[in-house]
């Protein structure tokens, strides 16, 4: 069961999930509320309406729990992908249910606690799940990324040596935190004047016009639009930045590690569990430029050593391995006696 | 308002790269509408520019300059410095000729009035702050960088710049004083810091581990005869540990009776009071980077003549 029709980080991770499950001889049916990108993935789909993903809304899924109901029954586990749809759960009674949480919660309804199991995307989004016992399966990333061009201009011809890149890759928000990355920019440069310090993003929901505004007004970074697959940035950078006020997990992390690219993070939320401090990058306080800068540095200092370090972290997280992790507790609760 | 800010200092590892920093971040965080922060050291566009060290003041500012000088050593006690030639001399200059000069306390406003061609209404204190990761550490974290840096289990601390030997750091003279306890150094060395005798020297750590060491010393001992602010004393103190220090008039206004004050001579003394220093330690002063940031931004306002 899925809440939106377009795909965000939630529902990339649930069909890198399908896929593999699918392979694996699973039989599986998605319910969207409304046509879209979903319906492209290969599986069965139907419709099913939840409200919309406001608070408050959630009372009109009451006026889906029939169908829903009725879709269970043809299936042995109802795995609720994020917690708009877990607002089906109180009409699942009887039913084997997984409720999978992808955001740090401020608050937690009683009727979660009905689900068979409850995973979570990292211990930060875990810990605001207090007596639901959700397991930590973290966010599936592809490790094989098709290579693609840099989305950039090249270095102007004629250099000894390519110059070292730093990037963010997200949507240009506050809570993404790329306007710190602006502010160390000088920073940065004051120490390393050939680096180029790129922002691949832009704000699709237009949420914070004047913050957008700041960083693609900056001379002190190159700005490129959003591109399709950030995953395939990664490898031309020398290390990602994200600078983040709040994140449950962190996938742009995985996506650089896997790709060989040391990372520099805000210590927020799930990312200090993405990132192995001193190893695979840095982690560093969110809104503080200079430590950032120096990070930042120091991470450049150490690319090759941290790269690699990086690159084998980064296994852990890769879509396979996930797909095991969440196959086995799909299993367990399709099976345990109620 | 468009401030140009020199953040050259701001990765320096020493005090200045300190202050640079912490106040960046806070006058980010503190601008009110319509005020823009640009990093840089040329203001073209600017309305107000502000060199946080004595070496970005320009001698032909495009608009009305602010500068903080941090203390005004070099000119009390030129002797000591090498830095007395005709650079020396253009950088003062430069300094005189800024709208507002931002210095860390009253004492060193006393001082930059006697020793430079400068109007008192012209010269703002601003009180420096603790950074906000330098806090109180978990006994765990404190043994965990114990074991890292190898220092004993009970020892008396002291942190700044190793790189060269500051005759008003005293840090020689404190080294070769007999003691009770051991004796660690925290800041970025060079060579002639290795041949310090019977110490243990950690160089530079990040603030997390400079957290611990601080909560794991029993006393900050501080024997400088002069200072700007001594930004190690209230460190500390925002890390529950006592502090002790040499009798001067910087430290008096900083800590007032937070600390145990000592005359500057009696070093033996000084560490005889460290290792008889008790905890909890005083709390440190209230002040923080945030206020010390909307002081900036006022002091902006003033120096741009709005």
């Amino acid at each position: 069961m899925c809440a939106v029709a377009h795909p965000g980080g939630a529902e990339i991770g649930l069909l890198r999930l399908a896929r593999r499950l699918l392979a694996r001889g699973h039989v599986m049916t998605l319910a969207t509320p409304a046509a879209g990108p979903l319906d492209e993935a290969g599986l069965p789909v139907v419709r099913l309406a939840l409200g919309g993903l406001e608070r408050g809304a959630g009372a009109r899924a009451a006026a889906s729990f029939p169908r829903a109901r009725r879709l269970a029954a043809a299936h042995d586990l109802v795995y609720l992908n994020g917690t708009v749809s877990g607002r089906l759960l109180p009409g699942l009674a009887g039913r084997r249910t997984i409720l999978h949480v992808h955001d740090i919660v401020d608050r937690v309804p009683r009727f979660w606690s009905r689900a068979d199991a409850v995973l979570a995307d990292s211990g930060a989004v875990a810990e605001r799940l207090p007596g639901l016992h959700a397991h930590v399966v973290f966010c599936p990333v592809e490790l094989d990324v098709a290579p693609a061009p840099a989305p950039w201009a090249p270095d102007e011809p004629g250099r000894a040596r390519r110059r070292p890149v730093v990037g963010f890759v997200g949507r240009i928000e506050p809570r993404k935190g790329p306007l710190d990355l602006v502010r160390a920019a000088p920073l940065i440069r004051a120490s390393l004047p050939d680096v180029r310090i790129v922002l691949v993003g832009d704000d699709p929901y237009d949420s914070a016009p004047d913050y957008a505004a700041q960083v693609r007004e900056s001379s002190d970074v190159e700005h490129i639009p959003w591109v399709a697959d950030g995953a395939a940035v990664m490898r031309h950078l020398d290390v990602l930045v994200a600078p983040s006020r709040q994140e449950p997990f962190g996938t742009v992390l995985a996506e650089a590690m896997a790709a060989g690219t040391p990372v520099v993070a805000t210590r927020v939320g799930g990312l200090a569990e993405v990132v192995a401090d001193g190893v695979t990058g840095r982690l560093v306080t969110p809104g503080e430029p200079a430590e950032l800068a120096a990070a930042v540095l120091e991470v450049l200092a150490a690319r090759e050593r941290m790269g690699a370090a990086a690159r084998a972290h980064a296994r852990q997280f890769g879509a396979d391995a996930y797909a095991d992790r969440v196959e086995r507790i799909l299993l367990e609760a399709a099976v345990a006696r109620a | 308002m468009r401030v140009v800010f020199d953040s050259r200092p701001a990765l320096d590892p020493r005090g200045i790269g300190r202050y640079a920093s912490c106040l960046l971040t806070a006058l980010y965080e503190s601008a009110g509408p319509g005020d823009v922060l640009v990093q840089g050291r040329r203001p073209r566009r600017g309305d107000v520019y502000h060199a946080p060290w004595i070496d970005g003041a320009l001698l032909r500012p495009p608009c009305p300059q602010v500068v903080t000088l941090h203390d005004v050593v070099p000119l009390k006690r030129r002797s000591e410095y090498l830095r007395t030639g005709i650079r020396f001399r253009m950088r003062y200059l430069a300094v005189e000729r800024s709208a507002r000069l931002i210095v860390p306390t009253a004492v060193v406003a006393e001082e930059v009035v006697e020793h430079l061609r400068i109007e008192p209404e012209q010269v703002v204190v601003i009180h420096e702050a603790v950074a906000p990761r330098l806090t109180k550490r978990a006994p765990q974290e404190v043994a965990a960088v114990r074991r890292r840096y190898r220092l004993p289990e009970d020892y008396l601390l002291w942190v700044g710049g190793l790189e060269t030997p500051d005759p008003r750091k005293r840090i020689a003279a404190l080294a070769r004083t007999p003691r009770e306890l051991p004796l660690v150094l925290v800041g970025a060395t060079k060579p002639w810091a290795h041949e310090l005798p019977d110490v243990t020297l950690t160089g530079r750590v990040p603030d997390d581990d400079l957290a611990a060491i601080y909560t794991g010393a029993r006393a900050l001992v501080f024997p400088s005869d002069d200072e700007g602010f001594g930004l190690p004393t209230v460190e500390a103190l925002a890390c529950g540990t006592p502090v002790v220090a040499s009798d001067i008039p910087v430290l008096r206004e900083v800590l007032g009776d937070r600390a145990t004050f000592v005359d500057g001579a009696d070093l033996e003394g000084l560490l005889a009071a460290g290792a008889a220093a008790e905890r909890p330690a005083p709390a440190p002063p209230a002040w923080t980077w945030a206020d010390a940031a909307r002081a900036t931004w006022r002091v902006y306002s003033d120096a741009g003549g709005n």
